[in-house]
């Protein structure tokens, strides 16, 4: 019985850091984990434009954020070019990616000057699942 | 009849055409300052410290770039956050070390003396650490005796109105220790005709050398050397340093008489402040 469970375990444990967990559906739970109420300010986007599969917009912790699912991380790290081109004149923007989404940014309005939502952001969700290549954080 | 153009109103158009062919792709190009870490903000937007650990962009390029060290469209800034707003836990450096690694190149910080950083020193052979002060005992890549003549000195210059922010040091560096001893310079101060003001006097005591004078940084060129670098590594709360057991030949610029503790002396702050202690000592990381 303890070496089924132990199984399972691992299985789940498994499945936690697998690069396929890592999902918008699974950005936005983590999201609204730290108290942003993603779930209620993202809204559905054209995800034409980040040449992706879903987007959501909107506010995260006051600052413009899109999150995008594409078909692959390959096709994320793509987009990311689509992430910063969104950004475009804000004064302090970010595009990243994660697995099979990516992340933009945006501080337009300057309410966030030190960067201190969008350094819990990024930190959030650089923390969800296995890291790629250029996008470990410097901690 | 078929009017005559004006000259004029050509020359206009042409020029209009000519600003604003000059100014679109500057408006496209408003992201190209690419930041990896934390670093100050320009002053035009406010200062302060920009605490974004994760790659980003600003629509400014930085106030003092001779802090940052470029690896590829990124600027890391490598140096002591202090004199620019920044209000975290700080640790205390002295000299020359590994900041961190991106894409496979050392990042370094080129200050000389005591200072601070964000981070902690990691907790590997290639750092020693006394009564709260790392030194760097490991070996610097290539690129650092090449570069360090001219970044050192830049990098050093920007630091000098900054003395009193440095932390206060008393304590000898370990024996593995090879880097430069630091001499703070002279205060600022006003000199009447006929009257001579000291500035603090540091002194450091070696086998061979003793120097005593304000306003003076000793160091002598590093002999080439080589090295091989270990595989990298991450070390959670501070930095990815390189290091491994494949390490070459260390840099040998001075040999220390480290008898006795008391022979070196750094930064004297005059009592000014009361260096890194004033945050309780070795602080955790701001996350």
């Amino acid at each position: 019985m303890i070496a089924r469970c132990s199984l399972l375990a691992l299985l789940l444990a498994g499945c936690h850091h697998s690069d396929e967990a890592v999902r918008l559906s699974t950005v936005v739970s983590a999201f609204d984990s730290q108290g942003w109420k993603s779930s209620e300010q993202l809204r559905p986007i054209d995800p034409a434009r980040f040449s992706a599969q879903k987007c959501v917009g909107g506010l995260v912790d006051s600052v413009d954020a899109v999150v995008c699912e594409l078909g692959s991380a390959e096709a994320a790290q793509r987009a990311k070019k689509g992430g910063e081109a969104w950004v475009a004149t804000a004064v302090t923007g970010v595009a990243l990616v994660n697995g099979s989404t990516m992340l933009a940014l945006a501080d337009r309005t300057r309410t966030d000057p030190l960067g201190k939502s969008i350094h819990a952001v990024t930190k959030t969700y650089l923390g969800l699942g296995p890291q790629l290549p250029g996008t470990t954080p410097r901690r | 009849m078929v009017p005559m153009s004006n000259p004029c109103r050509s020359s206009l158009w042409f020029f209009l055409a000519l600003l604003l062919a000059v100014l679109a792709p500057a408006r496209s190009e408003a992201h190209e300052s690419h930041f990896l870490g934390p670093h100050p903000v320009a002053a035009k937007y406010g200062g302060g410290f920009c605490l974004i650990e994760a790659p980003h962009m600003h629509v400014y390029p930085p106030d003092h770039p001779n802090l940052y060290q470029r690896v590829g469209d990124q600027l890391v800034f490598t140096a002591d956050p202090t004199p620019f707003g920044y209000e975290g836990d700080k640790h205390a450096f002295y000299g020359n070390h590994p900041v961190t690694m991106v894409d496979g190149e050392t990042v370094i910080c080129y200050i000389d003396g005591p200072h601070y950083h964000s981070f902690a020193a990691p907790d590997v052979p290639d750092y020693e650490t006394k009564k709260g002060v790392a030194f760097y005992v490991g070996a610097f890549p290539p690129a650092y005796v090449k570069l360090r003549p001219t970044r050192a000195r830049v990098v050093n210059a920007e630091y000098r109105p900054y003395v009193t922010l440095r932390p206060t040091i008393e304590v000898a560096p370990p024996e593995r220790w090879h880097g430069e001893v630091w001499v703070a310079p002279p205060a600022v101060g006003f000199v009447a005709p006929g009257v001579v003001v000291g500035g603090p006097s540091v002194g450091f005591r070696g086998p061979d050398i003793e120097v005593s004078s304000p306003g003076v940084t000793v160091f002598a060129p590093p002999p080439p050397g080589i090295y091989i670098g270990g595989p990298s590594v991450e070390v959670n709360g501070g930095m990815y340093v390189e290091h491994g057991g494949h390490r070459g030949e260390r840099f040998e610029r001075r040999e220390h008489d480290d008898d006795d503790d008391d022979g070196y002396r750094g930064h004297h702050d005059n009592g000014k402040h009361n260096g890194w202690f004033k945050h309780g000592g070795r602080g955790h990381g701001r996350d």
